[in-house]
């Protein structure tokens, strides 16, 4: 999984392939027992404490003590890590919690506790920003200015990492992703590459009499999938050879248009997670490389 | 540095610690009130009969004192018929035993609190109310953090455990200490009070004075060796609730169970397996017991009770050891372990 500096880059998987043992790990809150990482050029876990103060983190659930308020919460880490105080205000602003700022934690939703987590991870300035389901809990207001602040972020140069299920916020926001399923990446790079990859020049059409159009379509040798009102050809690099045929039987195309797969389609394609009719798919049953 | 000052202003704020030294002030209040309830304050007209009835007594034991001396100075001087006191076991002198100094007038009175006599009790009372308070304290000021996240968030910001531990751990003992310190200053006044408007001071010499600053230091040694077990089992469970399940158990468990299937089966000296005997023994100097259930045999053959005691070099082993494993266990779990 590689990053690239000033990206938004989002993390992607099923339940339980990974994000968060990952993210845990790169943080040292959890112990690798192989492999490789860096951080801001430092390798990990060695060297963690020296790159700590450069990357705002929020892992899964928003946890905080319930009986202080936000801002108290905030205090208190900006007082053992040394930040100023004056950052508590700008974070608690920059959040939307300004006015909520003086109630006890337990008071909150879980968007405002969501809040308060992003808050506590933006409180140091970091140049790395990790966000583990950021949108949880929020509204739709909250989800587009949590995106806007990350854009914002972005725009700053800071980098960020956004783990979410969320996928057609991470299409809007992100520049790369990496896919994993079952604890092994499936994909990574910019989203438009990993999208296009996908892609598989599917075109749907329409016209009066689908299901013999469809048959004279495959005759012509292209790949064609028959539904209730139209059908799909598949592989279809010049979309006038379908008019042309058709209209030679005197069939006339009332649409003809291209499937471009999104995210969603993509995510759901590479981790073998595509919901079926009828069968209920339990949390291990995702691809394996 | 910045931690502390942090943990040390979270330890203040927690709603627990607030309300745990409300309970601690209430429970103090109300030993207070016992005890002062209890004393009452003699007019001139009792002191002068306590003091009349005092130097009676007085004269009586001056007088069985120097007979007692005559008989062991010249046994086969008096009349056998007349005598009283034998010979007296070796070691023993008529002077210790019949001591007209020993007959004070507020045995002669009903019940006046003294200071001199009472408050060093009264302060080993504290030490016990306080060893209960920094144990929960200790416990609840890891645990919450646990439960709450809040480690997870502070490792985010100080990935060195070890240091991030031991900071915790001083700044609450620090924090506990100024605090049973400040309690301690607050129930010696207050006995202070209790004995200048309901009681009487007695002979504060500087003995019962040194005596009252070690009991004071060792009930502080107690407290903060209990708040460091609470903090470190707490850890261990990653929650209050492990220390205080802990706690309660034990005390059901061992205090109260094993201490009846001990004295049902008449184990010789059940007292040495509890904690509470050790923490008297500390607070104590010594604890002395009396073993009824098997006695030995003296040169006549009877059967003779005999007395054992624990002295607080003994408790300080037993509670060292049981700070030092819970601490380390602690730190090297807090150290190891992942946070999920």
């Amino acid at each position: 999984m590689v990053v690239e500096a000033g990206q938004v880059h989002g993390f992607l998987g099923p339940n339980g392939s990974g994000k968060t043992t990952t993210l845990r790990t790169l943080l040292g809150l959890v112990r690798p027992n192989g492999g490789r990482m860096r951080l801001l050029g430092y390798e990990l876990p060695a060297h963690l404490p020296e790159v700590a103060g450069r990357v705002g983190a929020i892992v899964e659930s928003p946890q905080f003590f319930g009986n202080f308020s936000g801002r108290r919460t905030l205090n208190l880490l900006a007082t053992a890590g040394g930040v100023p105080k004056s950052r508590v205000t700008e974070v608690l602003e920059l959040v939307g919690l300004r006015d909520r700022a003086g109630e006890r934690v337990k008071t909150y939703s879980l968007g405002m506790k969501q809040r308060l987590a992003v808050a506590s991870a933006l409180l140091k300035a970091p140049e790395l920003l990790i966000l583990d389901e950021p949108a949880n809990g929020l509204d739709p207001a909250g989800i587009r200015e949590m995106r806007d602040m990350m854009r914002g972020l972005a725009a700053s140069g800071v980098t960020v990492v956004l783990s979410s299920h969320i996928l057609n916020e991470v299409q809007l926001i992100c520049d790369s992703v990496t896919i994993i399923s079952r604890g092994r990446r499936v994909a990574a790079g910019p989203v438009s590459q990993v999208i296009a990859a996908q892609d598989q020049g599917e075109w749907r059409v329409r016209v009066a009499d689908h299901v013999k159009a469809a048959a004279i379509v495959a005759e012509s040798g292209l790949s064609v999938t028959v539904n209730d009102d139209h059908f799909v050809v598949r592989n279809l690099t010049e979309p006038a050879q379908v008019t042309r045929t058709l209209a030679a039987h005197e069939l006339w195309v009332s649409e003809l248009t291209p499937l471009t797969p999104d995210l969603e389609s993509v995510f759901l394609e590479l981790t073998g997670t595509t919901p079926e009719s009828g069968h209920h798919r339990q949390v291990d049953e995702a691809v394996q490389v | 540095m910045r931690l502390v000052r942090a943990e040390w202003s979270r330890f203040f704020a927690r709603r627990f610690t607030r309300i745990m030294v409300v309970v601690v002030l209430g429970i103090l209040g109300l030993i207070l009130i016992g005890v002062g309830a209890s004393s009452h304050q003699p007019n001139p007209a009792v002191i002068a009969q306590a003091e009349a009835q005092a130097a009676e007594v007085r004269t009586q034991v001056t007088a069985m004192r120097a007979q007692c001396e005559e008989e062991q100075r010249n046994p086969g001087a008096v009349d056998p018929n007349q005598k009283q006191f034998g010979q007296l076991p070796p070691g023993v002198t008529c002077a210790q035993i019949f001591d007209p100094a020993q007959v004070r007038p507020e045995d002669f009175m009903p019940h006046v609190f003294s200071f001199a006599d009472e408050a060093p009790d009264l302060l080993k009372a504290f030490g016990g109310v306080l060893t209960l308070f920094a144990f929960a304290v200790g416990a609840s000021f890891i645990g919450a953090e646990w439960s709450s996240g809040g480690v997870m968030n502070q490792l985010l910001w100080r990935p060195r455990r070890l240091r991030l531990v031991t900071g915790k751990l001083g700044t609450l003992l620090v924090a506990i200490a100024t605090t049973t310190i400040a309690l301690m200053g607050v129930w010696i006044a207050a006995l202070w009070g209790l004995a200048t408007l309901r009681g009487r001071m007695g002979e504060v010499t500087s003995g019962v004075s040194q005596s009252m600053g070690l009991t004071g230091l060792r009930a502080l040694a107690l407290v903060l060796a209990a708040g460091a077990i609470g903090f470190a089992v707490a850890s261990l469970g990653r929650n209050t609730a492990t220390a205080m399940g802990l706690a309660v158990g034990y005390v059901i468990v061992l205090e109260i169970g094993t201490r009846i299937v001990l004295e049902v089966a008449e184990v010789i000296k059940p007292e040495k397996w509890f904690l509470s005997t050790y923490a008297m023994a500390w607070l104590n100097q010594r604890v002395i017991f009396t073993e009824w259930r098997h006695c030995r045999y003296d040169t006549t053959g009877n059967c003779q009770s005999y007395d054992w005691a624990i002295d607080m070099k003994q408790a300080s082993i037993v509670f060292g050891s049981i700070l030092l494993v819970s601490v380390f266990a602690a730190f090297l779990a807090f150290r190891q372990r992942d946070v999920t």
